[in-house]
């Protein structure tokens, strides 16, 4: 029979369906390699959905009778990780119950007060100062002392020190190549960079951790080898919040990628800073095998791009689409309904314009007011009215009442609908 | 919005409402030759994208002898979206669904008229055609999924004194028949102002079933704070015949 650790971990993967959380992969792989940890801490991680009945997951997770459960959280998963939480604790009240990610971390303490089921919520980064939790659990100190934890210190909720951003990422295991982490249906996911240069309203990425910090190429090179030789990979992408940053890395990680791409490899919906693309970086892109990218506008109206400080210059945009779609590289274009300071006729002048671009794909999608933005913290500001329940869709906002917004949705849906319908979609681009 | 270019084959537009047609009138279908030629100069000169987009109307196509060569037509042409506008009725038939969407053809307007069999029946005066109708669009759907194709399924209701209280049905029919628009086009003559609560109706069955609801024939300010319906992701170039 197994020896049993002193302390089991139980990471519960609740993304959404056909994802896996890279989150939760680096916080095991940083935990596995802790000289602290090791031969101390077991760990085990579900690989479950947001859609998956919270019961059936409380059920799978207490058969393992962890004394930490540990999920990472987004507004969309939130309400589900939440109410399993709640059966956890109660059916098994010695566990401790461990939450991070970006839609708890910059309203740790509110979670805390509003879920008695939660124990612990990691704020910001999580690997380092997991570890550190599961290290004061075994040692038995005050987990409220953890740096970048907020917790309660006998009933009342308490928050310790920030945690400096971790400075050298490539201090991190790769949870790909510990074995953390294998391919999710067909494809994964690499992270080459953290932090964006921009502070988009509506995002938490530009927000706490501002500086851009790096992995290293070779990091790079070795992950993406890794994922094509040892899993044979075809298709995989990065997470980076804008891929072409700057030339020269977009360069250096062209170099790494083209191989690849030559056998066949190729890469999905990477995520570009469009007005920055001009025929010889489309044709870079080309090379390293993407096939599609994402990228604004999200709106075109004025008051809207100021209250959400992000930049538009309509010829660039344009520009950049169609050196993109010139190189058989299909855009997708995203607009945003419910942003403040837009109008019913801005959102209109919005699907015009994306239209105009016909480039290959138009996504809608709602505002989410989330915590950590700046958009959250100054909403009473810009009249924003908005669930306060994840995954805190709007309501309505000072120029478009919700029936607008409903009635906007809508058309928009229909409009995607017919767009996608033409010859072309099917081989790929809409060229 | 997305333009298409509406070229008519023939006339007399499917299915009008018999209460309201002085006679009964037979397709009367243009040559071949002088319809792809109207498309060919639709396509040749399409400036704006997304495009170019045709929209064979004018007469039920799939009663056009030669529709599989205008459509291939339209593709050689250069047609990014073909499509039709239909009582539905073939595509319930044979191959048709299946067909069409392999020969190109990605927009299908049926044209409803009533929200149930009995309604829809005596305002075509064609029995059996609602159902008829129903099972194209059900062939349609599992068509286009067998094949892979992205098609997009439109209703168009011709409103008129005989069918203005059934919008909200209709609407709801085609909504749950997974149309991602439909148009209410009002009849000219129609007295608006009684016909807007029904009108109003038709549109919000249709969007909280999910499908945009675009109102034709009417002054916006009209619709109030409904306006928006006034826009239609569609729209419709001057027939091309
Ligand atoms: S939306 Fe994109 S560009 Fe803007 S802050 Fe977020 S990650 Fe950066």
């Amino acid at each position: 029979m197994a020896v049993r650790p002193p302390l089991t971990v139980c990471l519960v993967d609740m993304s959404w369906p056909g994802y896996q959380s890279l989150g939760l992969g680096y916080v095991r792989a940083y935990a596995q390699e802790d000289r602290r940890l090791k031969g101390r801490v077991g760990f085990t991680t579900l690989a479950l959905s947001s859609t998956d009945d919270p019961w059936w997951v409380a059920y799978q997770v207490l058969e393992l009778q962890p004394d930490v459960v540990g999920f990472a959280v987004t507004c969309w998963n939130a309400r589900a990780v939440y109410d399993t939480c709640g059966i956890i604790a109660r059916a098994r009240c010695e566990a401790t119950i461990v939450l991070g990610g970006p839609e708890v971390g910059p309203i740790a303490e509110d979670i805390l007060r509003d879920f008695d089921c939660v124990d612990i919520v990691v704020r910001g980064e999580g690997e380092e100062t997991f570890s550190d939790v599961l290290d004061a659990i075994l040692r038995e100190r005050p987990i409220w002392k953890v740096e970048g934890v907020s917790a309660r210190r006998e009933s009342r909720v308490v928050s310790a020190d920030d945690r400096a951003p971790i400075a050298h990422l490539d201090s991190l295991p790769s949870p790909y190549l510990t074995g953390v982490l294998t391919p999710h249906q067909g494809s994964a996911y690499i992270e080459s960079y953290r932090g964006c240069p921009h502070s988009c309203g509506y995002c938490y990425e530009g927000k706490g951790v501002a500086r851009v910090r790096s992995f290293g190429m070779e990091r790079v090179a070795a992950e993406v080898e890794h994922l094509v030789t040892v899993h044979g990979l075809t298709q995989f992408s990065f997470i980076d919040p804008v891929f072409n940053l700057t030339s020269g890395r977009l360069e250096e990680i062209i170099a790494i990628v083209e191989p690849y791409a030559l056998r066949g490899v190729r890469l999905h919906t990477i995520e570009v800073d469009i007005e920055r693309i001009d025929h010889a970086s489309a044709d870079l892109l080309r090379r390293a095998g993407v096939v599609s990218v994402e990228t604004g506008p999200q709106t075109i109206g004025t008051s809207a791009l100021a209250a959400c400080k992000r930049a538009f210059d309509p010829e660039r945009f344009s520009a950049g689409v169609q050196a993109c779609v010139s190189q058989g590289i299909r855009v997708e274009c995203d607009l945003i309904v419910g942003l403040p300071g837009d109008t019913t006729e801005d959102f209109l002048a919005g699907l015009d314009f994306a239209l105009k671009q016909d480039p290959g794909t138009i996504q809608f999608s709602t505002l989410h007011v989330l915590p950590g933005t700046d958009l959250w913290e100054r909403a009473r500001e810009y009249g924003l009215v908005f669930n306060p329940a994840p995954p805190h869709e709007i309501i309505a906002t000072r120029d478009m009442s919700f029936g607008d917004l409903r009635r906007a949705e809508i058309l928009g849906t229909a409009l995607t609908r017919h767009y996608r319908a033409r010859i072309a979609s099917e081989g790929g681009t809409s060229a | 919005m997305i333009r298409f270019a509406q070229v008519d084959i023939g006339s007399n537009t499917a299915v009008p409402c018999a209460l309201c047609a002085t006679q009964a009138e037979t397709p009367v279908f243009r040559p071949s030759e002088e319809i792809s030629a109207d498309v060919d100069s639709a396509c040749r000169g399409w400036r704006s994208p997304p495009g170019p987009n045709v929209l064979f109307a004018g007469a039920e196509p799939f009663l056009h002898p030669h529709l599989p060569v205008l459509i291939s037509g339209a593709r050689s042409a250069g047609a990014q979206r073909i499509g039709v506008r239909t009582d539905g009725r073939a595509l319930a038939q044979g191959d048709n669904a299946r067909g069409s969407i392999s020969a190109g053809v990605r927009l299908y307007e049926f044209v409803f008229l009533g929200g149930d069999a009995v309604a829809h029946d005596r305002l075509t005066a064609a029995p059996g055609s609602f159902q008829l109708a129903l099972s194209g669009l059900g062939a349609l759907r599992v068509a286009a999924e067998r094949l892979g194709s992205e098609i997009a399924l439109r209703g168009r209701v011709p409103v008129c004194v005989h069918n203005v209280r059934e919008l909200p049905e209709v609407c709801a029919v085609l909504a749950r028949e997974q149309c991602a628009t439909i148009q209410l086009d009002l009849a000219p003559g129609l007295d608006v102002h009684s016909a807007l609560p029904w009108l109003i109706a038709g549109a919000e069955t249709g969007m909280v079933n999910g499908s945009w609801v675009a109102i034709s024939g009417i002054e916006p300010s009209l619709l109030g704070s409904h306006a928006l319906h006034a826009t239609d992701p569609i729209s419709l170039d001057g027939e091309v015949s």
